[in-house]
């Protein structure tokens, strides 16, 4: 499953916590979660929050989350 | 004492000796300014000054102060970027009371008017001096700024690896910017690996550790991968001492390592020149330097996009 966020530009601690948990949710129906195309600020801002969405996939473009995808399978 | 009747009276004795006290006003400045600015200019500027001294002692309008401090501003802060030191900016103002004292000197009965005056000459001073500082304030975190930029570059090492080289201390406004340009360039270059060389760090402690760690992850949001190379082995030391953990960021002594590092991640390899290239091109049957230390980068499949379905090792670790 890819999740783009390209046009996302303002996250809270609470979309971060979502994102993470739509990631280990679907770990348990053994779907694999790439999140594809965060911006720059929105990275910022969840690292300043404290969250590395860790146990989720992150790419830079759909394309390379598809690679990712790909790979994995 | 009538204080609006003697500031008048010395306006008019001022407007009376104009000439004689510009033309002094202008040969003290002139001598303090050693050549630096040309006399017509000095006398042009003090000219300006003085016709506003003579506005705001005869009261004649309300914008006359305004005008005149606005004008000495101006003057300060241009002396200021010329180089000037503050009291020889300082003192082209006060020199004017002095200009006026010789004129003043033998006439007794001129003294109230003359410390009026020399009572706004002081303030004046005292506000190009703010002004010079408040200029010289400005210059300095100008030049700050400029050195904040250059010290953060990105450069590409090659297709789809780049690499921040940081030099000197990292506190927390220069890791945001630098943490802004690298993801800025991860998405413009579509790079998806980035070295840290910190070999121009001079100290590493926590706090500089924690910066570090921030920008990795905040580049892991994007789906790059990091490496932080350059690690030296006093800087090696500290961060053991320290009980630093960087987890499973991935760092390596040198630039060359990290790159290495790099490339066999995105499935490139380097290796020596073909033999056989050399061997046609010289009459010899050994090939010698420099052909042979040539080496060049291929992928190491033909096609990258089916070597890369085929690679295990391409999950990120963690």
């Amino acid at each position: 499953m890819i999740i783009d966020i390209t046009a996302v530009e303002i996250v809270d601690s609470f979309i971060g916590r979502m994102l993470t948990m739509i990631g280990s949710i679907s770990r348990l129906f053994d779907a694999e979660t790439v999140i594809v195309g965060m911006r720059p600020a929105v990275a910022i801002t969840l690292t300043e929050l404290g969250l590395s969405l860790s146990g989720v996939r992150t790419a830079l473009n759909a394309e390379k989350g598809l690679e990712i995808l790909n790979g994995k399978s | 004492m009538d204080v609006g009747g003697t500031s008048e009276r010395m306006a008019e004795y001022l407007r009376d000796h104009h000439d004689k006290v510009v033309g002094r006003w202008s040969e003290l400045v002139t001598a303090r300014v050693r050549g630096r600015t040309s006399p017509d200019e000095v006398r042009r500027e003090v000219g300006d000054l003085y016709s506003l001294i003579i506005r705001v002692l005869s009261d004649a309008d309300d914008h006359a102060l305004g005008e005149l401090r606005a004008a000495l501003d101006e003057l300060s802060r241009s002396r200021a970027r010329d180089g000037f030191t503050p009291s020889e900016t300082a003192l082209g103002v006060f020199s004017l009371k002095e200009a006026v004292y010789e004129l003043v000197a033998d006439t007794a009965d001129l003294v109230p008017e003359f410390l009026v005056f020399s009572r706004l000459i002081d303030d004046l001073g005292l506000r190009t001096f703010e002004a010079y500082s408040a200029a010289r304030e400005q210059i300095i975190s100008d030049q700050s700024n400029a050195m904040l930029e250059l010290s953060t570059p990105v450069v590409r090492l090659w297709e789809g690896i780049i690499a921040v080289p940081l030099v000197g201390t990292l506190d927390s406004a220069r890791t945001q910017l630098v943490m802004e340009k690298l993801l800025d360039t991860l998405v413009t270059t579509g790079a998806d690996h980035a070295v840290i060389d910190i070999t121009g760090v001079s100290t590493v402690d926590t706090e500089v550790a924690q910066h570090l760690l921030k920008t990795v992850s905040a580049a892991r949001l994007l789906g790059a991968e990091c490496t932080i190379s350059g690690i030296r082995p006093q800087v090696a030391q500290t961060i053991v001492s320290l009980g630093i953990e960087f987890g499973d960021i991935a760092t390596k002594a040198t630039l060359a390592d990290a790159l290495a590092l790099a490339l066999a991640k995105a499935g490139m390899k380097v290796v020596p020149q073909l033999w056989s290239g050399c061997r046609s091109s010289r009459s010899g049957g050994h090939c010698s330097s420099p052909s042979r230390s040539t080496c060049k980068t291929t992928p190491s499949s033909a096609f990258r996009r089916t070597w890369l379905t085929s690679w295990p090792s391409r999950e990120r670790a963690g």
